[in-house]
């Protein structure tokens, strides 16, 4: 790895980008990320990833509503983890302009052209920077409608101009399966630590997936013969299991953790 | 393994180490891997009641150190940070010196 990343500082991205090479060393590593793989092995395949592009530091961000309560920020780092003490502690996360970026778009861009407007924004930034995100790219992935959840991978490099509008293109086509892999991989891991913790079983899981459908217990209880005060009181086990006050609550949390 | 201040728990996958405070707030998973110790960090925020989990692989003591002495946990909750301080020390010097062994056989 030492090695690569000596060869990588000596080459710029538009030399990197013009290697057919690139393109297939990222396929080949976005396709080595499923979900049989622990965190620790997506930090080392997001240091490749880094290393491939040139670049000083890489994090993929994720982000989730749990419940009436909480939204979880996730990260996985392959940079200095000191970066995400510092973002935690003086709640940078209330607002990263990045972050915010990545719920309205879906396309991937240069964090300098994503605007940070107000005092605690251009915080936010400055600290990135510090860390070795002064040029960066921001590569949105996709989630279906209706959810919260998000992610999104973050190239950094200490070069100011490092990433450019000449190679924004090549780069971000090289890294948007590699996003998606690593936000599918994301979504199955918070699916199975939830499916852990809260033990649900496969008729939890319909009778989630029927609320989903807008179906009321009365209907439920017609399509599973059993009655509508049998439904409510599997809702008020279900609601304990998963620690929320509503049966909505609990189908869009489940959506949003891949359950359903 | 229980203490006044925080619990630590064996816990999947094997040989991963959990450490949290006795109020939840801050949680720690240590788990050794090929490329180095790796550290689940979670951290529920009152602020925004946000709940922060950072992954992060180090290869070194000295990194892992550093990044220790920087954790605000430090202050908030001293029996937690010297039990990782202590576990992830631990698990980074039994994996440097296999490391060193690999390459000494390696080398042979």
């Amino acid at each position: 790895m030492r090695c690569l990343r000596v060869m990588s500082e000596v080459r710029t991205l538009t030399a990197i980008t013009k290697d057919g090479e690139f393109f297939r060393q990222i396929a080949d590593l976005a396709m080595r990320v499923t979900s049989e793989l622990d965190a620790g092995e997506v930090s080392a395949a997001l240091a490749e990833a880094s290393d491939l592009c040139g670049a000083d530091a890489a994090a993929f961000a994720s982000f989730v509503k749990d419940d009436e309560a909480y939204e979880s920020y996730r990260f996985i780092l392959a940079c200095d983890p000191t970066w995400c003490l510092e973002y935690e502690s003086n709640a940078c996360y209330m607002h990263d302009p990045w972050l915010e970026y990545t719920r309205r778009r879906s396309e991937a861009t240069l964090a300098k052209d994503i605007p940070a407007r107000t005092t605690q924004q251009i915080e936010v930034v400055a600290l990135a920077r510090r860390f070795g995100f002064a040029s960066a790219i921001v590569v949105p992935a996709q989630s279906p409608q209706g959810l919260t959840r998000l992610g999104a991978l973050c190239l950094g490099s200490a070069q100011r101009d490092y990433f450019d509008e000449q190679t924004l293109t090549a780069v971000s086509v090289a890294l948007t399966g590699l996003v998606v892999r690593l936000h599918a991989w994301q979504t199955a891991t918070l699916r199975d630590e939830l499916l852990t913790r809260t033990r649900l079983s496969q008729d939890d899981l319909a009778l989630l997936a029927q609320q989903r459908q807008g179906r009321s217990s009365k209907e439920i209880a017609s399509m599973t013969n059993t009655t509508s005060q049998g439904v409510d009181s599997r809702w008020q086990r279900l609601n304990a299991k998963l620690g929320v006050s509503s049966r909505a609550t609990a189908a869009q949390l489940a959506a949003e953790y891949g359950l359903i | 393994m229980t203490t006044s201040r925080n619990r630590v728990k064996r816990s999947e996958p094997e040989g991963s180490i959990v450490v949290m405070s006795d109020d939840g707030a801050v949680s720690y998973r240590l788990q050794p891997s090929r490329f180095g110790l790796c550290v689940q960090r979670e951290r529920k925020q009152v602020c925004g009641h946000a709940r922060l989990v950072h992954t992060a692989v180090f290869r070194d003591s000295a990194c892992f150190l550093r990044w220790c002495e920087a954790d605000s946990v430090r202050f908030d909750y001293p029996v937690v940070f010297s039990d990782i301080r202590r576990k992830g020390g631990a698990l980074l010097e039994s994996h440097e010196r296999s490391a060193h062994a690999d390459r000494d056989h390696e080398g042979r």
